[in-house]
């Protein structure tokens, strides 16, 4: 009789390694975890597979990668702090096209700038204060990610939140949590935005002094420099700004799902058997739709970045002399076409960022859904003969 | 109506007296009285009608007894069996659960209430969230009652044996299980509570036929073994005459005829209940061509407007005047055979 045996390829092997290590560490720290959640850990690697078969979905996560690669150690790997010009050390210095190599002179001020002398190249060209494009987009990474994640994650938590409520209630919490949704949805959301993140900026500069350990600690995820900390301010207000804007759209989608899925037995089943509302929200519901959410949630990422872009390109947002994809563009376009490095280089990254968090999202959005992950089942499966079988 | 003692409310003592000949020398543990539950019809702007799901109905449940509901589609079972575990508002009307009426019942009250009272559905696809495993399952209705054993997994691996399934089964999902598995699990969890009452809403009814008489012999057993009380809902008449004690047959929210299961089922008095019952099929076909066959005309009207008078009256084949006019009220027309017809007289 013929029988079934997973056809793996190394991804798989890989993904099969992580999880399995994964299992046997929760097994140290909570004996009997293993043969508990069995089942779960066989849904992973299913849904591992089920990535590892999509090309798409690989190319994206390799981008994502990348990117949050350079996100983290950026600000450790740039060449020159983001607000280094280099100038006045030498004067083919501003707007170097790539490759440019300057001498730096053996001088006080440049030295005190944290340059070395002898030879700089400039990788992918320089501004119009002379400073180093290459670092200045390791730096604007971290930017972006750092919004795009705090602006996602609280707007998102948001929505859910209110998605959740107004689904599983229904009636008038429904009606007065939807019109407020739908109030906030007919206001276009950039121009909201702008004028929050217009308004914002003195109130938090005030905040701040008033508070310098908050300046602190975001200008240390930032990677910004003590000096440039009132500069964070903007960017704070833009992050708050599109908190405002950003959870409507979840609030939409999570209530959709979740009148859909209360309609199962299951959450009547636990009301007859007395579990709270908060429990059935928490425990069947949100489990129950949370797989397409997240593949939204991924793509959004991609989007919060763009719209932060956008946000800065209009002269909201970074401020001078903060580095972020978006400014760079704007002040780089006054250049334009001569400069054309300091438009094109930046809007490579923020297109292939976005770019990969949209396949990501993609191939995710598959992997969550438990009828794709089956059929995929198949293809990894294969039929051989009982012997071959007992050899693998 | 010895029963009844001082701790009752009056009013309890009122419904109890009420429907004590129901069932005589049967001790209640559920009771039903003028129960009603209206689901509003909404138009654009306001209600426009309603439908009427459960239209004035009262009966009792006795104590480690079963009560067959049995009905068309429409007729208001489910709804009725949803009504008395609270899991719906009943727009009028009372229940009384051990004497004391549930429809007010409130958090610790009404917790203590859903520990005594569960409900097994008819949907065993549906009825277990794909994303827990059986031990969650049934530790989920552990923890909210706060009955945690010291040794669960004992604990959950007693009751699954008990529902008939084993050991090897507690860590595993609901979609890796069979129909009728999943409906012991469904039992299972029930169970776990060590409730007295249950509402098997039509249990069998998504299983195969011999999967069917597994899981109605496993439900009898744990019956006798657990002293539980059933109301037993379906409309598939074989299944209710083997599991019931008692019968309800239930037209568009009322209930027609309420007696024995082995007096109804021998000797319908109702006319609706007469052509219900003549609809079952009989395999032997001698036997099916010396029974009078009765014609099923018309279908059930509907529940937002139901006929004036009797609401049987348009299908029924004995309709007369007074059956048009006035509403027929449950009489008793033999000892403890209930009906509401004017053909009886009480």
């Amino acid at each position: 009789m013929p029988e079934y045996v997973y056809v793996k390829n190394p991804l798989d092997k890989l993904s099969d390694a992580i999880i399995d290590a994964y299992a046997s560490f929760m097994d140290k720290v909570k004996p009997g975890w293993k043969s508990k959640n069995r089942g779960r850990i066989e849904e992973w690697k299913l849904m591992f597979y089920t990535l590892n078969r999509s090309p798409l979905g690989i190319a994206g996560a390799v981008l994502v990668a990348f990117f949050i690669f350079l996100a983290i150690f950026g600000p450790y790997l740039a060449p020159l702090s983001y607000r280094t010009g280099l100038v006045l050390c030498d004067l083919k210095a501003r707007l170097a096209p790539p490759g440019t190599v300057i001498t730096i002179p053996h001088k006080d001020y440049c030295i005190r700038m944290g340059v070395h002398p002898g030879k700089f190249k400039f990788l992918l060209g320089s501004d119009n204060y002379g400073r180093d494009l290459w670092s200045r987009i390791l730096y604007g990474a971290r930017t972006s990610l750092l919004v795009s994640i705090l602006v996602v994650s609280i707007g998102s938590g948001i929505g859910i939140i209110l998605g959740l409520i107004s689904g599983y209630y229904g009636g008038i919490v429904d009606e007065v949590i939807m019109r407020i949704t739908d109030m906030f949805l007919a206001f276009p959301g950039l121009i909201l935005a702008m004028a929050l993140s217009a308004t914002l900026p003195y109130a938090i500069q005030g905040w701040f002094k008033r508070h310098m350990e908050i300046a602190e600690i975001l200008g240390y995820l930032f990677a910004v420099k003590r000096i440039d900390y009132p500069a964070l301010a903007s960017l704070l207000s833009v992050i708050i700004a599109l908190w405002a804007v950003w959870w409507p759209g979840y609030t939409r989608l999570v209530r959709g799902s979740a009148l859909s899925v209360r309609e199962n037995t299951y959450v009547e089943a636990a009301k007859a058997l007395g579990v709270s509302d908060l429990s059935i929200m928490l425990k069947h519901i949100l489990p129950n739709m949370i797989g397409p959410i997240l593949a939204y949630i991924t793509m959004d990422l991609g989007g919060a970045i763009l719209t932060e872009a956008a946000l800065s390109f209009l002269g909201l947002g970074a401020v001078p002399p903060l580095a972020d994809w978006g400014r760079i563009i704007y002040d780089g376009s006054q250049y334009f076409p001569y400069a054309w490095w300091l438009v094109a280089f930046p809007t490579l990254f923020i297109f292939l960022t976005v770019f990969g968090f949209n396949l990501l999202g993609d191939a995710l959005r598959d992997a969550f859904d438990p009828r794709t992950r089956r059929s995929i089942e198949f293809k990894v499966k294969k039929i051989v003969a009982k012997e071959e079988a007992q050899e693998a | 109506m010895a029963l009844v003692s001082e701790q009752y409310s009056g009013e309890y003592m009122e419904a109890a007296n009420a429907l004590s000949r129901l069932f005589p020398g049967e001790e209640p543990l559920v009771i039903a009285y003028h129960l009603k539950k209206y689901f509003p019809v909404r138009g654009i702007f306001r209600v426009v009608g309603y439908v009427r799901a459960v239209d004035d109905v009262s009966f009792m449940i006795p104590k480690g007894k079963t009560l067959g509901l049995v009905g068309e589609s429409g007729s208001g079972k489910t709804t009725v069996g949803r009504l008395l575990l609270k899991l719906i508002e009943p727009t009028g009307g009372k229940i009384y659960f051990e004497g004391r009426d549930i429809t007010k019942l409130r958090g610790k009250r009404l917790k203590e209430f859903r520990k005594k009272a569960q409900m097994v559905f008819q949907d065993p696809y549906g009825s277990l969230d794909p994303r827990q495993t059986v031990y969650d399952i049934i530790m989920e209705a552990l923890k909210v009652h706060h009955m945690v054993p010291d040794d669960p997994y004992s604990y959950i691996v007693k009751l699954l044996e008990e529902v008939g399934l084993n050991e090897t089964h507690v860590y595993r999902y609901p979609h890796e299980f069979s129909g009728g598995q999943r409906q012991r699990i469904a039992i299972a969890r029930a169970l776990a509570v060590n409730p007295e009452f249950l509402v098997l809403d039509e249990p069998t009814s998504a299983l195969d036929v011999s999967v069917q008489a597994q899981i109605l012999n496993l439900l009898k057993e744990l019956q006798r073994s657990r002293n539980l009380t059933y109301l037993f809902i379906s409309h598939d008449l074989g299944v209710v005459r083997y599991m019931s004690d008692y019968i309800a047959v239930m037209y568009v929210g009322k209930i027609v005829e309420l007696g024995p299961a082995e007096e109804v089922f021998e000797k319908p008095l109702h006319p609706y209940a007469q052509m219900l019952l003549a609809s079952i099929p009989i395999p032997d076909p001698e036997l099916a061509k010396r029974k009078p066959a009765i014609k099923v005309i018309g279908e059930p009207p509907s529940p937002i407007n139901p006929p004036p008078g009797c609401r049987f009256h348009p299908r029924c084949p004995k309709a007369f005047d007074r059956c048009r006019r006035e509403e027929p009220p449950l009489v008793e027309v033999e000892t403890n055979h209930w009906v509401a017809c004017w053909l009886y007289k009480a």
